[in-house]
């Protein structure tokens, strides 16, 4: 799956970006309301953001934002852009998560999260004696 | 406890600060709102609701050095497991003590769809 190393060439990747978050923040893309109503919307479906909004009662602004943090921690992407009747252009988005684990045991969190291209990124330490989770 | 109002206690922004900030020491409400940056009025309001709810009780009721009282809370989680699998979302929770939902895999979809 060779990608993350091409993506250390200065410029800001969302692997960049994971790298500075913590567990927590990490768990809360999963947790927070909006964040996971997404998610749902999301999954194997292209939808836009004023269908998401529309269907899961998500107001407007907040359904933008929180699709853009979605998007730059690379769990959903927008996979085109199509031209609207009136002629505007509308970003349709998929998930492409796969699988997500948020563990929180000893006073410790810890977020695993697989992505359908295979890359699997990991916040709050070390996942060992968890192979299990590892396809 | 319905899936309801697990759905609803887990996604909120404050409630998983509050039970990360209590899970290794007690801690009174507003240590917690100073440290997780979580407004004092919501911090109280999110700690009955989790206290209600069973995931936290005051461990200890302190007297400050200008005499006033202050209960400090202690996370009675011992683990939580969130799984995110071919688009359902799943939760397990173990308390320290003897609860309906301990050890259950909770199905969230519809909850959050709601």
């Amino acid at each position: 799956m060779g990608f993350e190393s091409f993506e250390n060439n200065g410029t800001p990747s969302p692997a960049n970006q994971d790298a500075e978050m913590n567990p927590l923040q990490a768990s809360q893309l999963l947790t927070d309301e909006y964040s996971a109503k997404i998610l749902l919307a999301t999954y194997k479906r292209r939808i836009s953001a004023q269908e998401i909004s529309h269907r899961y009662g998500i107001p407007i602004a907040a359904c933008y934002r929180k699709i853009r943090a979605l998007e730059e921690a690379g769990l959903i992407v927008c996979v085109d852009r199509i031209l609207t009747q009136k002629g505007k252009r509308k970003n349709l988005y998929t998930s492409c998560l796969k699988n997500a684990y948020i563990f929180f045991e000893n006073g410790r969190l810890r977020a695993r999260f697989q992505l359908a291209t295979g890359t699997v990124r990991d916040f709050g330490g070390d996942w060992n004696g968890l192979d299990l989770l590892r396809q | 406890m319905r899936e309801k109002d697990i759905s609803r206690l887990l996604t909120d922004e404050y409630a998983e600060r509050i039970l990360v900030a209590t899970q290794v020491q007690p801690r009174s409400v507003q240590e917690i709102s100073d440290r997780y940056d979580i407004p004092i009025a919501a911090c109280y309001r999110k700690i009955h609701e989790l206290e209600g709810a069973g995931f936290l009780r005051v461990a200890e009721i302190v007297t400050t050095p200008k005499g006033k009282t202050m209960k400090l809370y202690r996370s009675l989680l011992r683990s939580a497991q969130l799984v995110y699998e071919e688009g359902v979302f799943r939760v397990k929770f173990e308390f320290d003590y003897e609860k309906d939902i301990n050890g259950k895999w909770i199905q969230l979809n519809a909850a959050i769809h709601a």
